[in-house]
């Protein structure tokens, strides 16, 4: 920045060191928009050196492989394998969920719509816009519209009176509202893979005689890929973590079992993390438990990263030899 | 959630900035676990709902129109 570099004699030093207090202004650009930077980094390492430091050493095989029997609130007796697996379970019914309705809407948007009419445009606004709702919000939607409504429904359907299978908080109600809440995610990074492939190739398609579909699952598609995964991959990363939406379209407050079907409600580690820092009768003696819960919340979400990541260098690769 | 967690979670209204407050994402998280289905706190709860989207889904309108105008004014009309 303004280091003065080794010069000769003093009247040459002088000299660059005037030049060099001009550049005043340069150097406060850079230490402002530096220090934001290093800021930045500061706040993430300061979060995630204390998960580490204060989890690390309670985190242990038995924590990670059983799940609660006596008391959930002490470090000594508590598991967390039910809270993973319903971490686990409910994220990949999600990308189930979502990534064929995400996919197929930006083919719609992309390759079928046309670009500058108004009903598009209101599609567009609309995708816009469920990206911006709060989670809360999802939350009750799921709440009103799947368990109460539509499972409700499926219960006077298909079982006799009274009967309550699918019209209460549910493993696949909670992984549905997830789905929509992280569908705009997966629209807005398909719809901008598709964008970047380019139209010579499609054209080169429909001119050997494909037909429109054919280009579409043969050529345009094989290309999207990668960042296809990308959008799973931001889905899966925003899902994880969020806890609101499932209040009450599946997580449990405690249950003895895992999840044996769509229909049963299922421990998350989201929640439990809530539930430990709100509910417990001792928070001295809970917080070892808590850092050690969120820090493998915090693994479990890179690590379901991480798995994305190689599925899409996988298919990248898979892509290139294509061409 | 993180609100709920951080903010104090106490139904006052204060303007001073160091008392606990009560969002209304804390108050539907808080509440609906407890409410019986179909009542008027249950109904309630909903409209406070759809209130906040609807907050929000002006607030995002609005910043769509601008961009849009701006993404206009700066690669010129088309």
């Amino acid at each position: 920045m303004t280091a003065i570099t080794h010069t000769g004699g003093l009247e040459h030093k002088k000299k660059r060191f005037r030049a060099a207090r001009i550049d005043w202004a340069s150097f406060f650009g850079t230490g402002v928009t530096g220090l934001a930077t290093i800021l930045i980094i500061a706040i993430l390492a300061v979060i995630l050196g204390n998960v580490v430091v204060n989890g690390v050493q309670h985190v242990s095989w038995r924590f990670v492989s059983t799940g609660t029997a006596t008391d959930m609130f002490d470090v000594n007796k508590a598991g967390i394998l039910p809270m993973i697996f319903g971490t686990t379970a409910r994220v990949i019914l999600m990308t189930i969920f979502v990534l064929p309705m995400g996919v197929l809407t930006a083919i719609y948007l992309t390759e079928y719509a046309r670009i500058h009419s108004p009903f598009t445009r209101v599609i567009r606004g609309a995708v816009n816009n469920l990206a911006g709702v709060p989670s809360i919000v999802f939350g009750l939607f799921g709440a009103g519209f799947f368990v109460r409504f539509i499972g409700r429904e499926m219960d006077s359907a298909f079982y006799h009176a009274g009967a309550t299978v699918w019209g209460q908080p549910a493993l696949l109600w909670a992984s549905a509202t997830l789905a929509v809440m992280t569908l705009p995610v997966v629209i807005i990074a398909t719809e901008e893979s598709l964008k970047a492939i380019p139209q010579g190739l499609r054209e080169a398609s429909l001119a050997l005689g494909a037909t429109k579909l054919q280009t579409i699952i043969k050529v345009v598609l094989p290309q999207a890929v990668p960042g296809i995964m990308t959008g799973a991959i931001l889905a899966v990363s925003r899902a994880a973590g969020e806890v609101a939406p499932i209040l009450f379209t599946g997580a449990a407050y405690y249950m003895a079992d895992l999840p044996k079907s769509l229909h049963d409600q299922f421990m998350d580690l989201g929640y439990h993390v809530f539930i430990l820092s709100t509910q417990s009768p001792n928070v001295d003696k809970t917080r070892p438990l808590l850092y050690a819960t969120v820090l493998v919340l915090l693994c479990l979400t890179f690590l379901l990263n991480i798995v994305a990541i190689f599925v899409r260098a996988n298919m990248r690769k898979k892509a290139r030899m294509l061409h | 959630m993180i609100v709920l967690m951080a903010s104090g979670n106490a139904s006052i209204v204060s303007w001073h900035i160091f008392d606990s407050t009560r969002t209304i994402t804390a108050t539907i998280a808080a509440e609906l676990g407890e409410v019986v289905f179909g009542s008027a706190h249950y109904r309630i709860l909903f409209l406070v709902g759809v209130l906040l989207f609807a907050v929000t889904f002006l607030t995002n309108m609005t910043a769509d129109i601008v961009m849009n105008r701006l993404k206009i004014r700066m690669e010129g009309k088309r």
